[in-house]
């Protein structure tokens, strides 16, 4: 048996409504709006934000592998699982591996996943996908897109849905693309690709599943699809049998958009977070070629019901003022910073400090007991020298002890908004907050630790990444 | 352990117009720091037995006072020590008299903050992990502690 054990998401906290796009750039709107990383989000810090939800409770010492699966990999030489895994705090000899190129990266590595656990070289695969694709400054790709990540814990008990069987085709085929120095996504004419690419190839998938499964679209409670647009998801979905009220999983292009290799993952993931046992689910994900998957929700679900997965971040969310400040906190556009110093990182010193900056290491002194941060040799407390044990910080929860909201500081999204934390059970942090209205933080604010990205260092060509803390709901 | 009071004299002072000052480099403020100082003593650059020299990022080593006003094969030490370096150099040029060591040292200090282009502080190296620094702006750091203050009911 094998299936899938947990689940988490991310979805990020601002949105742009199409209709800012619109008007900036002078063509139609497609409605609703969509969800933007920040300048300090990626697809590393998106996955490793749905994948800390996604094993809540579950022992660390129990995953045996991560897959990261991007197309806007933040690097494009440099694994990115294994610094997901160290800001996870995983244990070292994990295997992992990044999936990358396909809008089909996400399902690939959820296949991958399937098969390490059916070939007994893992028992525990944690899958994580995330995208934050760009569509060229007035296109409809530029409405269309949507940031996000989603992740599942791939196992062989405790299924809270269980793969029943899966199908998967290559198509060579030239619809989305992007080569080496593009940062736009390139696509041939719409009613080529859409006649000939996925309409087609996810349609011979699905039939292809149902064939060998001698399964039926009345089978399936819900089906979790990957669309490039609205129009050609619906179309589809028809097509394949499905009926539009009752069993297709809402694609949230209205308040999210079309989240790339993410995709498809996550409207599984909300199509688990509506389901009840028994249901059977089909997710079709789709990029030169398709991946088919049929699943069966299990009583074990309801155990997940608290995961903060599609519904919470929906829900938490913040409007970005206008299409200009999209373009700032996405670098489309320069935008000049006050005149400040540039901030100079060496790999040795951040290497060296890769626990306490990865990780969020601090330790706790074995003569007192007081937990500090970062880690002291020699006790703030007590002056006991070398007397101590790492302390995990990440999962802490903390309140604020004092803040200042800096207009001075440089950042493209001001103002930075800089705490002092205080945490459950001892220690104390200065950190920037993020995900959060600056006008709202007060004293005693309770806060959780999220993993972002601080900047990207010039003098050392590297993305530098820390924790910030964001107001507990 | 024992005073230094009465142990030491400020014989002579000399001081600068505090400004931005772009038509002065560092050289020319410490040279008519300096001298206004000897002239108030009433003594000779070469009666100069020691010096400190206080900065916190606008010279390095004792070079940055003896080259200026050529003060040959006597012993300067640079001093830093943040807000508190122009303390710091004065309180360690008292200690070279008071033990006896020498009868005569000049204590300067000087500072170029305004030729980096920026209406803040510059970066200069606290030994601070940078990563744990990001985001920090010196008003932000104070910022920090009056938030607290005006909230702070005791």
């Amino acid at each position: 048996m094998v299936g899938i054990v947990s689940y988490g998401a991310h979805i990020p906290f601002y949105r742009l409504s199409r209709d800012e796009i619109a008007k900036a750039m002078g063509r139609p709107s497609v409605g609703g709006e969509k969800a933007v990383a920040s300048h300090d989000e990626d697809s590393i810090t998106m996955s490793v934000s749905a994948a800390r939800e996604c094993i809540k409770g579950i022992d660390k010492e129990k995953i045996d592998a991560l897959f990261f699966a991007s197309t806007t990999a933040p690097y494009k030489e440099k694994q990115c699982a294994s610094l997901i895994a160290s800001a996870m705090d995983l244990k070292g000899d994990i295997s992992v591996a990044d999936y990358a190129n396909s809008l089909r990266a996400g399902t690939n590595a959820l296949r991958a996943a399937i098969d390490a656990v059916n070939g007994k070289s893992a028992r525990l695969v944690l899958v994580t996908a995330a995208d934050c694709r760009l569509g060229t400054p007035g296109s409809e790709f530029e409405q269309i897109f949507g940031d996000g990540a989603v992740a599942l814990l791939i196992g062989d008990q405790n299924l809270a849905a269980e793969m029943e069987g899966s199908y998967t085709h290559s198509d060579e085929f030239m619809d989305q693309w992007r080569m080496g120095e593009d940062n736009f996504v390139r696509s041939w004419e719409a009613r080529f690709v859409r006649l000939h690419g996925y309409t087609k190839t996810v349609q011979e998938g699905v039939s292809q599943l149902m064939n060998k499964f001698e399964l039926k679209p009345e089978d399936f409670a819900k089906l979790a699809l990957y669309g490039p647009e609205p129009r050609s998801h619906k179309d589809l979905a028809r097509l394949l049998g499905f009926d539009a009220k009752t069993q297709v999983q809402d694609p949230l292009f209205d308040r999210v958009g079309n989240t790339g290799c993410a995709f498809a993952l996550m409207l599984l993931v909300a199509a688990l977070e509506e389901s009840k046992s028994g249901d059977r689910i089909l997710l079709a994900g789709y990029g030169d070629g398709c991946d088919v998957f049929s699943l069966k929700v299990s009583e074990a679900m309801a155990k997940l019901k608290d995961r903060r997965a599609i519904n919470y971040y929906l829900a938490s969310k913040r409007m970005l003022p206008s299409y200009a400040s999209y373009q700032k906190i996405r670098q489309l556009i320069t935008s000049e910073l006050t005149r400040q110093p540039p901030v100079e990182m060496f790999v040795p010193v951040l290497w060296r400090a890769r626990a306490e900056i990865l990780s969020l290491h601090g330790s706790k002194c074995h003569n007192c007991g007081e937990v500090q941060f970062p880690i002291q040799r020699v006790c703030a407390y007590c002056g006991s020298k070398d007397n101590f044990e790492q302390a995990g910080f990440s999962d802490k929860k903390g309140s604020v002890f004092t803040y200042t909201i800096d207009n001075m500081a440089p950042t493209v999204d001001p103002p930075i908004v800089r705490c002092v934390v205080d945490f459950e059970g001892g220690g104390r942090m200065v950190c920037l907050m993020a995900d959060c209205e600056p006008d709202k933080v007060a004293i005693g604010m309770p806060v959780e630790m999220i993993f972002r990205k601080l900047l990207d260092v010039e003098n050392a060509g590297l993305h530098s990444y820390f924790w910030k803390c964001k107001p507990s709901t | 352990m024992e005073s230094i009071k009465d142990k030491v004299a400020i014989v002579g002072m000399g001081c600068t117009k505090f400004g931005d000052n772009w038509d002065k480099g560092s050289d020319d403020m410490i040279v008519e720091a300096a001298y206004e100082a000897f002239e108030d003593a009433g003594i000779e650059p070469k009666d100069i037995q020691a010096a400190w020299v206080g900065t916190l990022l606008s010279g390095g080593s004792g070079c940055c006072l003896s080259r200026p006003l050529k003060l040959n094969y006597i012993p300067i030490t640079r001093v830093e020590n943040g807000c508190g370096t122009g303390m710091d150099t004065f309180r360690n040029a008292c200690f070279g008299v008071a033990s006896g060591m020498y009868d005569l040292v000049l204590a300067l200090g000087f500072e170029k903050l305004k030729d980096f282009g920026m209406n803040i502080l510059p970066e200069w190296f606290s030994g601070i992990n940078p990563v744990f620094r990001f985001g920090h702006s010196s008003p932000g750091d104070f910022a920090l502690t009056a938030v607290k203050y005006f909230t702070s009911t005791t």
